[in-house]
């Protein structure tokens, strides 16, 4: 025997081996999985733990997260729910599926709820892909801004969106396991919202586990919080003391906490029927919510971080073991990232479609991240746009807001000032300017007019309807 | 053999083939790229210039010998438009991109003076402006027309914006003494500081303005045989500005005006002949002027790394349409010299239509810039490189007061607003000098461009001026 000869050829092998599972392209698809996405609505993620916050808000959370795909820096295109949701569904972004606010016209008598059948009828949604891919869809949410009237349900042959209100994962997570164990021989896309971490959510059972020594005037009602949001809109500003700001922020986290139980349960539930390792699963909020980071509460009024930078967890089967992806992404990326990984070709409408992209290529590492936007025309109070840089600089153009604001541009370096307190736009002209143009441009790109004329009380986004 | 022979047949085949590709291949116009980093820009607008005045542009008369010159190793763009034929909002569409129903500059006069209280809105950038957030050196000088001052947000930009070509002025001992870019000290001393760095100069001349008045050996350059009453030499009027005291008029430059046209008989030939003549005779003067200033480019050895181009804001009447000077929107008035060198590029004459509009954003792209997205005009680079290359924009408008325009290289629509509405419509192609009005005549084309020119007012939000409220007579429009 020539040993010499014996061991080149093992060392080959051995090398070949080596080199096959190194460059091999791991498979993530699962097409027989099923699919679930889950909405913690209005959860900011800086005060979920899983991204570091220093109380554990979301113990559960933090342990799926640490056998899943982490995504730190996802980016919603807009900052709040109604026009967030159809942007999941179609990976458009809300300027293109129209859905901008609650109604698409105004004017007393003729007031209609915003409907993405009628104002983007060529729009197709995931649900619909989905359902044409053989899969069951079902959908049980909160209602609110995921009603199913605005085009939320189209695709879903389920669709629970009562009782009308801010309901939370207390009431559409038992309905939506309930659903499972009734119907288990079907694969399934699934849907699940909850509006526990929302502003208007009535938090039953206050204990103030994060709450201390406070002894002002707040008791933690929605009504409250409703008039600290209309403060905001209406002076630009909140009259405040920081125990105060403390003591809402101490709320905001049990309610997170609340949500974060609930997720618990629903995991167990999977975890019983063994659909854990059949499932495909996308943890994602629509957007934040804003306790005085800039003076304001609530939501949908800035593009501010605290509102637009929103926890993204995936887990995989096929992936298992937990991985923190850093490049910049979107939450416009999760229509084509299902699709890919339920193993589903679009068809060139859909492909021509869908302007977020597939989060696969970041997962491989081979992303290095990409510009963002983001937009607003909440409650036709105010016109922002947003973009990002994949290098961390911010620009945000205020259209116009009330009651009298036309605009106003910003600039911020994510990087030096993450809290973004200092205004660069007068310092920094070249950044401003080209990212500005790149602003512009990607207006241009989905059809609206840059030149307005941008109006507080109507939608230029409706061709025109600001023109008198 | 047989094999043989047809083997050596298909091989010489294949090689002819080859060889008939190749050929194509060669003859194929490739894309030359057009770019110039880091270049200076130079942007000089001669004011009142018609195309149609200059030999590169095939006028009969020997007019301008040192730009012919120039631009043959330039872009030479035929069918350029003014977006205004005025001065103020036309220079404002050059030096933004934008047309005037979105920068809102125009000339609105209270009693005889225009007002002071618009400015050019902050939401847009000048090309200076931009060029500076790119940190070039930015020098503007115009003539000193009111219409140019810096109030209107020409100044923006500019690290200095200051008169130079000092046509219009209180004295009029010193209205005839032109400064003009070849005899500008500070013209000179601004290229001789900057020449090391990179630098935009925009310099604006009204040399081919009216009164056409000249010294020797301009004055007598074109139809020197002439003894009518109109005066074209600059001493000459001013002994006559010395006995008519036109005590009613108070502006220096009107009164001139006022006494120049007063002695043209539009109904003698011999009369229009000489007018025109006298007009050339500026243009030859400011060629010269042009001449010189390029020596002096020359010896400070920037003449490789400039972009220079030569442009007009407006052409000039000549009672083509029964005015003069210019406020109308015919060709004559609208079609201006639009002369772009670029160092190093192949020369090409392009014929496509173009609006000043589209200065801006070319100059920018040339450098290699990033345009602003909100303009009316856009980068003619594509043109610059490839003149086949398809273009799908052949839309050109223009608008001034009571009117608007919507030309294409075949067919000009121009619609008139005042008590009510009326329109001319042109078969350029048949009736180049637009006397022939087919408007209602069934041609389905006038109606096609009726509703692009609705659609065009109705995306720029453009109004039409109040007729009340505008100075009737020509002196109101510089």
């Amino acid at each position: 025997m020539n040993y010499k000869r014996l061991f080149i050829i093992f060392v080959c092998l051995v090398i070949l081996v080596v080199l096959f599972y190194q460059y091999y392209p791991k498979d993530y698809s699962c097409n027989d999985c099923n699919v679930i996405i889950i909405a913690f609505d209005a959860m900011q993620t800086a005060h979920t733990s899983a991204y570091g916050y220093p109380i554990k808000t979301t113990p559960n959370l933090d342990d799926f997260a640490s056998n899943s795909m982490l995504f730190e820096n996802a980016i919603s295109p807009a900052s709040w729910t109604i026009p967030t949701y159809i942007s999941w569904f179609t990976s458009l972004y809300p300027s293109e599926h129209k859905v901008v606010n609650k109604f698409s016209v105004y004017n007393p008598p003729t007031t209609v709820i915003a409907n993405l059948r009628n104002l983007t009828p060529s729009a197709i949604t995931l649900a619909e892909v989905m359902k044409e891919n053989g899969y069951a869809t079902v959908g049980f949410t909160g209602d609110g801004g995921a009603r199913g009237a605005q085009g939320d349900s189209i695709g879903f042959d389920v669709y629970v969106d009562t009782p009308t209100g801010f309901n939370g994962f207390d009431y559409s997570m038992p309905l939506a396991l309930n659903w499972i164990k009734n119907n288990t021989n079907k694969k399934f896309f699934m849907f699940v919202h909850g509006y526990d971490s929302h502003g208007q959510y009535v938090l039953k059972n206050f204990t103030k586990m994060f709450v201390f020594n406070y002894t002002g005037k707040f008791n933690g009602t929605v009504q409250e919080q409703a008039n600290l949001r209309e403060e905001g809109l209406a002076n630009g500003f909140v009259n405040i003391t920081d125990d105060d700001v403390r003591f809402w922020r101490a709320w905001y986290d049990e309610k997170i906490y609340d949500a974060d139980a609930r997720f618990g349960h629903f995991i167990d539930g999977l975890k019983e029927l063994s659909l854990l390792d059949k499932t495909i699963i996308i943890i994602a909020s629509d957007h934040g919510t804003e306790f005085y980071e800039h003076k304001r509460f609530d939501h949908g009024h800035t593009l501010y971080q605290e509102l637009i930078h929103i926890p993204l967890i995936i887990w995989d089967p096929k992936v298992p073991g937990g991985k923190v992806i850093t490049s910049q992404v979107s939450t416009m990326d999760i229509m084509p990232t299902v699709l890919e990984l339920a193993s589903i070709q679009p068809n060139e409408t859909v492909k021509n479609q869908m302007k977020g992209v597939s989060l696969l290529p970041a997962i491989k590492e081979q992303d290095a991240g990409r510009d963002v936007y983001s937009e607003t025309d909440y409650r036709l109070f105010t016109h922002k746009r947003s973009i990002i840089t994949k290098d961390g600089w911010k620009f945000i153009l205020t259209l116009a807001e009330a009651p009298d604001k036309r605009n106003i541009k910003e600039l911020y370096n994510l990087n030096t000032d993450p809290k973004e307190s200092n205004n660069l736009i007068d310092l920094e002209p070249r950044v401003a300017y080209e990212l500005e143009q790149k602003l512009l441009k990607h207006m241009k790109d989905m059809g609206t007019s840059i030149e307005g004329p941008w109006m507080i009380g109507c939608s230029a986004v409706y061709a025109d309807q600001c023109k008198k | 053999m047989d094999l043989k022979f047809s083997f050596y047949f298909v091989l010489g085949i294949l090689i002819l083939i080859g060889l008939v590709f190749l050929n194509f291949a060669y003859f194929e116009q490739p894309n030359e790229i057009v770019e110039c980093k880091d270049c200076n820009v130079i942007l000089i607008s001669i004011d009142a210039l018609r195309a149609d005045h200059l030999g590169i542009y095939n006028y009969q008369r020997n007019t301008s010998p040192n730009i012919d010159n120039f631009f043959s190793k330039g872009f030479v763009f035929k069918s350029a438009f003014s977006q205004a034929p005025n001065t103020l909002p036309s220079h404002m569409s050059m030096l933004t991109g934008l047309y005037s129903s979105r920068h809102k500059i125009l000339p609105i006069y209270d009693n005889s003076s225009l007002l002071t209280n618009i400015s050019l809105s902050t939401k847009y950038k000048t090309i200076a402006e931009i060029l500076k957030i790119y940190d070039y050196k930015t020098q503007g000088f115009y003539a000193g027309s009111d219409h140019m001052d810096p109030r209107f947000g020409f100044g923006r930009g500019f690290d200095n914006y200051e008169p130079n070509d000092l046509f219009i002025t209180k004295s009029t001992e010193d209205l005839f003494n032109i400064k003009n870019i070849s005899n500008s000290t500070e013209v000179f001393d601004f290229l001789n500081d900057s020449k090391n760095k990179k630098f935009f100069l925009f310099l604006h001349t009204q040399g081919a303005h009216d009164p056409y008045l000249t010294d020797p050996p301009y004055d007598t350059m074109f139809d020197s045989g002439y003894n009518g009453k109109i005066i074209g030499n600059k001493d000459e009027f001013d002994s006559l500005l010395v006995k008519n005291n036109i005590s009613w008029v108070s502006d220096p430059f009107t009164k001139i005006r006022l006494l120049f046209w007063g002695r043209v008989n539009k109904s003698d030939p011999d009369d229009m002949k000489h007018l025109i003549a006298l007009y050339d005779n500026t243009i030859r003067r400011s060629d010269s002027f042009f001449g010189n200033f390029l020596q002096h480019l020359n010896s400070l050895g920037l003449l490789d790394h400039t972009i220079i181009i030569v442009t007009a804001d407006h052409g000039e009447e000549f009672y083509e349409h029964g005015g003069i000077v210019h406020e109308k929107l015919y060709d004559e008035t609208i079609h201006v010299p639009l002369l772009i060198y670029v160092p190093n590029s192949k020369p090409r004459i392009i014929s496509n239509q173009v609006g000043l509009v589209d200065i801006t954003p070319t100059v920018l792209s040339i450098l290699g810039l990033p345009e602003p997205q909100y303009i009316d005009g856009r980068s003619l680079k594509f043109l610059m490189e490839n003149p086949n290359s398809s273009d799908p924009n052949q839309l050109l408008y223009s608008e001034f007061l009571t009117q608007r325009t919507v030309r294409t290289p075949e067919w000009k629509l121009i619609k008139t607003v005042n008590q009510s509405t009326s329109y001319e419509f042109f078969d350029l192609k048949n009736d180049p000098g637009e006397k022939i009005n087919l408007d209602g005549k069934g041609n389905p084309k006038e109606n096609e461009l009726k509703e692009i020119l609705e659609n065009w007012e109705f995306t720029m939000n453009s109004t039409y001026a109040d007729v009340r409220f505008l100075n009737s007579t020509f002196i109101g429009y510089p």
